[in-house]
């Protein structure tokens, strides 16, 4: 039997490296061949940096664009940093893409309310520019964005956050922690924004991506809205090693992020003590 | 057919025979302890031993081993060359062998770990008979000391005697093999043996109980004493977490990716770079490795991962004792 080892990582190219904020670069890359990744929006790959180590790392980049796929990355520590010393034209390894992401079939027809908070905008804009991209918009219903950042200066994609603003069919509100010079928009923690949000209950998808801390208060407040659990979906981060179900560091319970997740109807998980 | 035994003195003899064609790995002395190991010289096996202080998995799963190679020049990554060469494990107690299935199925459920499963190719498995200890319940998992589910060959230990008893074809190539060693033998069923250390109830059930039982006081009472050292997660057979890191190879443009085996029971094992840590609590990690052996885990038989082995409890630096905390849940 021909088996292949899992954890070779296919060599593929940085063919765009851009800062995005002190902290976050944005990268796009491509496969061999400009092969596919394959990926539905929510997933992720494990990047290799050449004799640094790997992390996980969500597609930002809707399926819906060919011949290459994006990823924002910030830089925390060895294989991150190692990350944004990387040029355009440099290598990298890739394997993936792993776990589940949102079945965009569920979304078919709803109301789709995203909150992200931080870095969290990164996983769900592959969800967004799926939904928006013109082929697909009539799919679905409205888009609600709900986006906090610490401080304007924390601001990912901004050239597209314009572009939700300006655009009739999504409905974009954001707001910082914390106001600096120039800053005219709300100011608060992200939950603060939900009760100006009107939903048509029935028809309305969650989802939600951010810091650890905010999926609590953020369910919390979606509930007491009137949505239920199975109409939120989360997408967890936890410690990865292997991506494939077998280093046990990504566990929640009896549940590995890496496989079933990092994206979950929350009724799956609300009754696994270690999840949220 | 009349069955046969190899007497006792002649081990190193049907050793001898043995490594003609394979390696072969057995329980050898160490101290007052004993050590799986490849044997050289036939007279240093032996199969009257309690249990080794490692288990087989350091055979298939080393403590550290490459899974990757890179080349930092021309930009490759590669899988490592695997060879595999037959290799006859001679003397194993069955609860050991359980173990090697438990992590088969975990290496092979989802997707397959080539690393791994190729170490599994060209095994074969030579049993014994064993008297549990004072540490050993492997009944109460499910495993009985006359469970031969998997061997090639099992040997059962009467006086100064085994009887041999081939299951597969490679087990009868070998009793062929030790033909003119062998002895008629007059011993039929199997030794009735008893494990003082039991479960108060046998597995059956047990993943339901744990449902119950995340708060149980139990978990905080083991955690006051655990040091979180780890070595429960280290001397147990079936447990396969690891860690991964990359190492580039001293003035040179080659490395590897090395996993290593790793514990739940360590803060760190859950710690991401933003500080936060998903299992902090001390008692915590001691609830997760449990469940881990008794519920979160099952193989495709629905059998536990504890396979009651007693080394965690033999070996633990703080005397915690899992038949303890188990039995104060069932
Ligand atoms: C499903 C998923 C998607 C992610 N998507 C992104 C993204 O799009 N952009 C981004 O900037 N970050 C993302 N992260 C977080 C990112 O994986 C970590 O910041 C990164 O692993 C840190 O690695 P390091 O080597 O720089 O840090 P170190 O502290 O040196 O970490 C060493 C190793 O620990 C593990 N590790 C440490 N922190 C994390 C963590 N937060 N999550 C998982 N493993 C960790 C990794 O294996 C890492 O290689 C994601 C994490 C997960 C689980
Ligand atoms: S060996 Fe004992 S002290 Fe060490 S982590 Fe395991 S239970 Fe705790
Ligand atoms: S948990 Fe303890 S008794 Fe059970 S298999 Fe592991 S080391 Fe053996
Ligand atoms: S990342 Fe290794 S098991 Fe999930």
């Amino acid at each position: 039997m021909e088996m292949k080892n899992i954890y070779v990582p296919e060599v593929a190219d940085l063919i765009k490296v851009e800062k995005m904020t002190e902290l976050e670069t944005f990268f796009e890359v491509k496969l061999p061949g400009g092969r596919d990744l394959g990926h539905e929006p929510g997933q992720f790959v494990q990047v290799s940096v050449f004799g640094v180590g790997e992390a996980p790392i969500s597609v930002s980049s809707t399926p819906l664009k060919k011949g290459s796929f994006e990823m924002v990355v910030r830089r925390v520590g060895n294989v991150t940093n190692a990350m944004h010393r990387l040029k355009a034209g440099d290598k990298l390894g890739i394997r993936g893409p792993f776990g589940h992401g949102f079945n965009m079939d569920e979304f078919a027809g709803k109301d789709i309310l995203v909150i992200a908070g931080g870095i969290g905008l990164v996983p769900l804009r592959s969800l967004i520019n799926t939904v928006i991209a013109e082929s697909e918009r009539k799919k679905y219903g409205r888009l609600i964005i709900l986006y906090g950042a610490k401080t304007k200066e924390e601001f990912l994609f901004r050239d597209e956050l314009g572009m939700w603003t300006e655009r009739d069919d999504i409905e974009y509100m954001v707001t910082v922690d914390r106001k600096t010079p120039g800053w005219e928009g709300r100011v608060g923690v992200i939950t603060t924004l939900i009760p100006d949000v009107k939903l048509d209950l029935k028809n309305t998808l969650a989802v939600i991506c951010g810091p650890p801390v905010m999926y609590k208060f953020v369910i919390l407040s979606l509930r007491s809205k009137g949505l239920k659990d199975n109409q939120i979906y989360v997408s967890l981060e936890r410690k990865m090693k292997c991506g494939v179900g077998k280093c046990g560091h990504c566990q929640i319970n009896n549940i590995y992020v890496c496989q079933e997740g990092p994206v979950f109807n929350y009724a799956r998980i609300e009754d696994l003590k270690e999840a949220i | 057919m009349a069955s046969k035994a190899l007497p006792k003195d002649k081990i190193p003899q049907a050793v001898s025979i043995l490594k003609k064609q394979y390696k072969v790995i057995g329980a050898t002395p160490k101290g007052k302890n004993f050590v799986f190991k490849e044997i050289e010289d036939p007279n240093e096996v032996t199969l009257d031993y309690n249990t080794t202080i490692l288990p087989l998995k350091k055979f298939f799963l080393p403590p550290r081993e490459v899974i990757v190679e890179f080349n930092l020049q021309s930009k490759e990554y590669r899988g490592e060359d695997i060879k595999v060469e037959p290799k006859v494990f001679f003397g194993i107690h069955n609860y050991e062998l359980q173990a090697v299935f438990r992590l088969d199925f975990a290496f092979k459920n989802g997707v397959s770990d080539e690393t791994y499963l190729k170490k599994r190719e060209k095994n074969v498995f030579i049993g014994v008979s064993y008297i549990p200890d004072d540490f050993h319940f492997s009944e109460s998992v499910g495993i009985p000391t006359d469970l031969k589910e998997g061997f090639d060959i099992f040997l059962t230990r009467y006086d100064s005697h085994y009887r041999v008893e081939a299951m597969t074809e490679k087990g009868r190539e070998i009793e062929n093999a030790w033909e003119e060693l062998l002895v008629p033998c007059d011993y039929e069923g199997d030794p009735v043996v008893h494990f003082k250390n039991k479960l108060k109830q046998s597995v059956a059930g047990i993943r339901e109980i744990f449902h119950g039982a995340y708060n149980h006081p139990i978990w905080k009472e083991t955690a006051r004493k655990c040091y979180s050292c780890g070595t429960c997660n280290l001397v147990c057979p079936t447990c396969y977490c690891f860690d991964v890191s990359d190492e580039v190879i001293l003035g040179t443009d080659k490395g590897v990716r090395a996993r290593r085996w790793d514990s739940c029971q360590a803060l760190v094992f859950t710690k991401v770079a933003g500080g936060d840590v998903f299992r902090e609590k001390r008692y915590d990690r001691v609830r997760h490795r449990m469940s881990r052996k008794f519920a979160y885990i099952m193989d495709e038989k629905d059998r536990p991962f504890c396979v009651g082995c007693g080394r965690c409890v033999r070996q633990c630096t703080a005397d915690i004792n899992i038949v303890d905390v188990m039995n104060a849940l069932l």
